[in-house]
């Protein structure tokens, strides 16, 4: 680390300081990628294009961060909008992952092997449920029933007032609900 | 809205913990008599067990994933350096014949000329024999292209060979330098030696113009009262 604060580190990124960018996502990276898998619907390859396509846009964009905002919260939002243009380019192609990865994302404690895989399997089929959320459904539903941020978090996050965020959140698990509703033999 | 649509608003709301008394109540007895919303009450309830904790709060990114942004910001950046992009390259075997192939080539090219060059050798221009009791007449010879202002011819003789000169300091001297003009054409430079003994001997000559050193080696064998002289013209070389 360099002990530069945030101002100083992103002048210097500005000026094309590699170094100096790594040292300003380092932070954020390893929350990002949590918020990035959940949008990917739990695909490790997916997750990681498109955070690390932000990173270069953030990069090349630095000068555009004016700091009325900290640079995390910056950061948050080219991620977020990396997200909408990547599933505007993949259409409505399902998400592809692997059991292993699904099986990987949450730690189980104290059930059988059985029950570990019939776990696993359901994590796969709500992943599935979710990554065929719109967007802007899916990250509220990431950020606020999953990742448990709290509202005032997600709002200036995501950049939303907190009633439309409250609004957003209900139409959100409404929609998860009529999903769940045609697909509820996978999870009984 | 029938009871079965507004059930999936009510589980929603149940599902955010935002259901209220009366709700929660319709709820309850509308799923006591549904199959249906029963199970889709049931199957909520399990995914919002799920959902807490479905991604970690933090992950750490893939193994190399830090070595690849770097990489991609450095190209962005425009500070890798040439041999950066070594790593990048990558051939197929077809084209690393290929490639092996044309350098083959180029070289097998460049060899051909070179060797195959013809390295400039003494030219013998003539050769005629006489006798060591008349004095030997040699002419210089020069081609000039065009009138050429100021030239200097300088001959050299070995020990055995001397001037045949009317002028004494010209007869005892071992090198002389003509100095004039070259007229565009033919010039020629004469002058005459004789052999005051058997050997064999050497004339030296050279002349400086048009950016080149023109050089000519006179041998001259004698063996009694007889001489043979041989001229050769150098290889003109870059002065």
């Amino acid at each position: 680390m360099s002990g530069l604060n945030e101002k100083e580190l992103a002048q210097q990124a500005m000026n094309g300081d590699i170094a100096a960018f790594e040292e300003l996502i380092t932070a954020e990276r390893s929350r990002l990628y949590s918020f990035a898998l959940g949008m990917a619907g739990g695909n490790h390859a997916d997750a990681s294009d498109v955070l690390q396509e932000a990173f270069v846009k953030a990069f090349v964009n630095i000068k555009r961060f004016r700091g009325d905002s900290s640079f995390g919260t910056w950061l948050w939002r080219i991620v977020r909008n990396e997200f909408i243009n990547y599933r505007k380019a993949l259409g409505t192609k399902a998400i592809q992952h692997d059991d292993e990865e699904v099986a990987g994302l949450a730690e189980t404690g104290g059930t059988t092997a059985v029950e570990e895989l019939i776990l696993a399997e359901r994590r796969e089929k709500l992943l599935e449920i979710i990554a065929l959320l719109p967007p802007k459904y899916r990250e509220t539903l990431v950020m606020i029933d999953i990742r448990e941020e709290s509202y005032e978090k997600t709002a200036e996050l995501l950049d939303l007032s907190m009633s439309a965020l409250k609004t957003r959140a209900m139409r959100a698990r409404e929609k998860l609900s009529e999903l769940i509703r045609k697909r509820r033999s996978h999870f009984l | 809205m029938n009871g079965c649509d507004k059930m999936t608003r009510l589980i929603a709301a149940a599902m955010g913990r935002d259901l209220e008394p009366v709700e929660a109540q319709f709820l309850k007895e509308h799923a006591a008599a549904c199959t249906e919303c029963r199970e889709h009450l049931a199957a909520a309830g399990a995914v919002t067990g799920m959902l807490k904790g479905l991604v970690p709060a933090e992950a750490d990114t893939p193994l190399g994933f830090g070595d690849r942004l770097r990489d991609r910001l450095m190209d962005r950046s425009g500070c890798r350096n040439w041999y950066g992009y070594l790593p990048a390259i990558r051939f197929r075997p077809m084209e690393l014949g290929l490639l092996a192939g044309l350098l083959l080539l180029a070289l097998g090219t460049v060899g051909f000329f070179y060797f195959n060059e013809e390295h400039p050798q003494p030219l013998l221009l003539t050769s005629k024999e006489v006798s060591t009791e008349t004095p030997l007449s040699i002419d210089l010879e020069y081609l000039a292209v065009h009138s050429i202002g100021e030239v200097a011819v300088t001959i050299e003789l070995d020990e055995g060979v001397k001037f045949h000169s009317d002028y004494a300091e010209v007869a005892a001297a071992r090198t002389h330098t003509w100095t004039g003009r070259f007229a565009e054409g033919m010039n020629s430079i004469p002058f005459m030696v004789t052999v005051e003994k058997p050997g064999v001997w050497q004339i030296k000559t050279r002349a400086d113009f048009g950016g080149w050193r023109h050089e000519h080696l006179i041998t001259l064998t004698s063996a009694g009262k007889m001489v043979t002289m041989a001229m050769y013209q150098l290889p003109k070389h870059r002065i």
